[in-house]
């Protein structure tokens, strides 16, 4: 049986969902990442209609406005956002079991057994968009292909709204005219090293001699030119839980209070615990990231000793991590609250066990607050300083 | 001091104290033996503070007087001489002369006054118990002991006499392991104090199956004394838990299961489990148990056996090592598994009559 692997990507996700809420919004150049009066921060999402006045992901937001003055800028939701992957995440499950979650608006599912209760590639793909246009108004784009890999490419090159199938056998074929830094696993570094060596399209790196290649990439380059022939055997994986759980923010100006740096440093690690929660995991490292004034930006962890979902027991460990970022003196100009080594299950106590429980249920409790009211509804004393939100 | 000694019988009580020498002391003395020779006997010292071995040799005594040597200088030496008598001689600048036929070394001493002196526990009246006895309760409960110093308390085994009944028991917080005995120990004494791990450790590999071992205890310390060799420790100061709120009491689902069976297929779902996802299932129906692991990116197993099993099905995962470090201490041919829900403490002991000892492993399962 052929391998067929289908990789769906939503169209400007964020943005899609805030359209499908307030149908008012369709049509126009819609930027999610923080509201006109936000000077920091960058651009997470924007509509095609945004795109076309060269908005980008990952902007800084003053350019976006520059770019697009008459945009519509959002803060986002980060709740109703997940809440649509999952309703997406539902319809892809009732196509097959084999579905993994690559992010929040991407997911690989392995179609090679239920290809023909859908009559073929596209008919499986129409099925799959139709009902995501008809139950939840989102657009997205699905490509078809024998590999993880080179569906991945594919729908990058369908988007927006689109459908590609690429034959089994021709993968190589496809590939062949891209541009390299079109590639997975071919950043800005590894593209400037290749164009030096006239290599400028992934055909090129396909059919580049071994030790020239050795020479110029080292070993890793092998794996890179197996991709660049269409070669992959990653499978799908449907028990993919998430890596990590990070919240960040950037502050509207350098600050040098760390007072307030570490209020809003909690604050963060109060959202990424809950979103933990939301998914029902529990995390082993809590990370502490500082942008400089300069640009510099450290990193910081330490593992907790048994895993948690509680956000005290989180805190505190954040609370170990200040002072190590605060060895240099320098303005703050963002922070981010990282929870990695991410587990479904967990070894319980013997003797903390009631404590630990008992803490639970009381988050658990509070996380049904939040979902009712918002999150802002119930904090910490010590964060109700910190900024309040608001979209 | 001078002394004239085999060579085998001197490497013999330097291995025997060696162990507890840590090889990166801030105190240089630490990484050093205190070798004392008077009457004919030579005592060797090794200490890291906290935990002291002392072992006593006969020798020839020619001048008596003490020296300090370095640990792994000594035994690498000792090691690779040719068999034979060798002399040690102090001579004068701290400076040893270690001769054995044709071959003549030079160590350096340190003054012997600054090797840190080890308890004498005089005046103290010992416990007397059965070198095998003792052995057997550490080798059976002291894989549970915590190595994690943040729980600095569960990093040693209770060790608790009441009423003639003497209890060790260990734990990490996630299983627990406890022998008692009421045959062969004294009654009278009663106390409770927690000795370190590495102490359990060092007993384990010293004692031997026959003889007694002297026991004397105090608030602060410990020590083991037995054939020719003294063992001292520093007992851990802190509360231990309270171990008897976590044996359950009511059986309320009760297995019997062949170990070896049992014990064999566990061995085999901890060939498909890894670092992360370390858990197998275990879906007990009627008379049918069933152990599944399913392990994302690895793979899944899938086993069944047939049980006696009374009181309700039940669906429940462990640490499959847990479970194993268990089994491999369990002697008896049946053992009964005691348990309650996913969430509550399981039991795992040996299926026995009724006897003057009492061994049984709590474990905390994993929540799915």
């Amino acid at each position: 049986m052929n391998r067929r692997i289908l990789h769906i990507d939503m169209d400007a996700f964020f943005a899609s969902v805030e359209q499908a809420r307030d149908p008012s919004l369709r049509g126009k150049p819609l930027i999610i990442g923080g509201n006109k009066t936000d000077l920091r921060g960058v651009v997470s999402t924007a509509t095609y209609e945004a795109r076309e006045f060269g908005v980008r992901s990952a902007m800084p937001l003053a350019q976006a406005k520059r770019l697009c003055p008459h945009g519509i800028f959002m803060r986002g939701n980060h709740a109703l956002y997940r809440d649509a992957s999952r309703k997406v995440r539902a319809i892809l499950e009732s196509i097959t079991p084999l579905v993994e979650a690559a992010s929040i608006d991407e997911a690989y599912l392995d179609i090679s057994g239920s290809l023909n209760l859908f009559a073929g590639d596209e008919g499986t793909a129409m099925h799959i968009k139709k009902r995501i246009r008809e139950e939840l108004s989102l657009p997205c784009t699905i490509a078809i292909a024998s590999n993880k890999l080179i569906a991945k490419v594919a729908t990058e090159f369908a988007k927006p709204d689109g459908y590609i199938s690429v034959p089994q056998g021709t993968e190589a074929e496809f590939l062949r005219p891209l541009p390299i830094r079109k590639l997975p696993g071919v950043g800005p570094r590894t593209c400037e090293s290749l164009e030096r060596f006239d290599v400028r399209t992934i055909g090129d790196l396909a059919t580049m001699p071994q030790e020239k290649l050795l020479r110029t990439l080292g070993s890793s380059a092998l794996g890179l030119q197996r991709a660049a022939k269409g070669i992959s055997t990653s499978e799908v994986t449907p028990h993919g839980v998430s890596k990590s759980i990070s919240r960040e923010t950037t502050f509207e100006t350098d600050i040098t209070n760390w007072e307030r740096v570490e209020r809003v440093g909690v604050y963060l690690a109060e959202r990424a615990v809950h979103a933990l929660r939301d998914e029902g995991l529990h995390c082993k490292c809590v990370g502490l990231k500082i942008r400089y004034a300069d640009f510099e930006t450290k990193t910081f962890a330490q593992s907790l000793p048994e895993p948690t979902c509680i956000d005290g027991d989180v805190i505190r460990v954040l609370r170990t991590l200040f002072p190590k970022a605060r060895q240099r003196s320098a303005p703050i100009r963002l922070i981010g609250v990282s929870l990695t080594s991410l587990s479904e299950s967990h070894q319980l106590q013997l003797f903390e066990e009631n404590k630990s429980e008992k803490w639970e249920r009381v988050m658990k409790s509070v996380d049904d607050v939040r979902e009712r009211h918002g999150f802002e509804f119930i904090r910490t004393a010590k964060t109700m300083r910190s900024k309040q939100k608001k979209d | 001091m001078k002394i004239r000694i085999p060579r085998q019988e001197l490497l013999d009580a330097v291995n025997k104290v060696k162990t507890v020498v840590s090889p990166k002391s801030a105190l240089p003395i630490l990484s050093h033996i205190l070798i004392e020779a008077d009457e004919g006997q030579l005592k060797l010292t090794a200490t890291d503070l906290k935990v002291s071995i002392e072992c006593t040799v006969d020798c020839t005594v020619k001048e008596s007087g003490s020296l300090t040597v370095s640990s792994q200088r000594l035994s690498s030496i000792l090691a690779e001489l040719p068999e034979g008598e060798i002399t040690l001689d102090l001579a004068g600048n701290n400076v040893i002369n270690l001769e054995c036929g044709k071959i003549k070394t030079k160590l350096f001493s340190m003054s012997a006054e600054e090797f840190p002196p080890v308890r004498a526990f005089e005046g103290v009246e010992p416990l007397v118990i059965e070198q095998k006895l003792l052995k057997k309760m550490f080798q059976k409960t002291s894989f549970a002991i915590s190595t994690d110093q943040g729980r600095y308390n569960l990093t040693g085994l209770l060790f608790e006499l009441a009423d003639g009944k003497l209890t060790v028991v260990a734990t990490d917080g996630r299983r627990m392991s406890l022998y008692s005995e009421k045959e062969g120990i004294p009654k009278g004494i009663n106390t409770k104090v927690i000795i370190p791990g590495k102490m359990i450790n060092e007993l384990e590999r010293l004692l031997a199956d026959n003889g007694e071992v002297h026991v004397y205890l105090d608030e602060a310390q410990a020590a083991f004394q037995f054939d020719s060799l003294r063992l001292v420790t520093a007992l851990i100061e802190g509360n231990f838990p309270n171990y008897d709120m976590v044996i359950p009491k009511k059986h309320d689902k009760e297995g019997i299961l062949p170990t070896s069976v049992f014990m064999e297929a566990m061995r085999r779902t901890r060939t498909m489990t890894n670092d992360k996802f370390n858990s197998v299932r275990i879906t007990v129906n009627g008379s049918n148990m069933k152990l599944n692991v399913v392990t994302p990116e690895v793979g899944e197993y899938e086993e069944e056996l047939e049980v006696e099993f009374d009181g309700g099905n039940l669906d429940i995962a462990f640490n499959p090592d847990y479970v194993l470090e268990v089994l491999r201490r369990v002697e008896t041919e049946k053992l009964v598994l005691v348990l309650k829900d996913a969430s509550s403490p399981g039991l795992i002991k040996p299926y026995e009559e009724k006897s003057s000892h009492q061994y049984l492993n709590v474990v905390m399962p994993i929540r799915l």
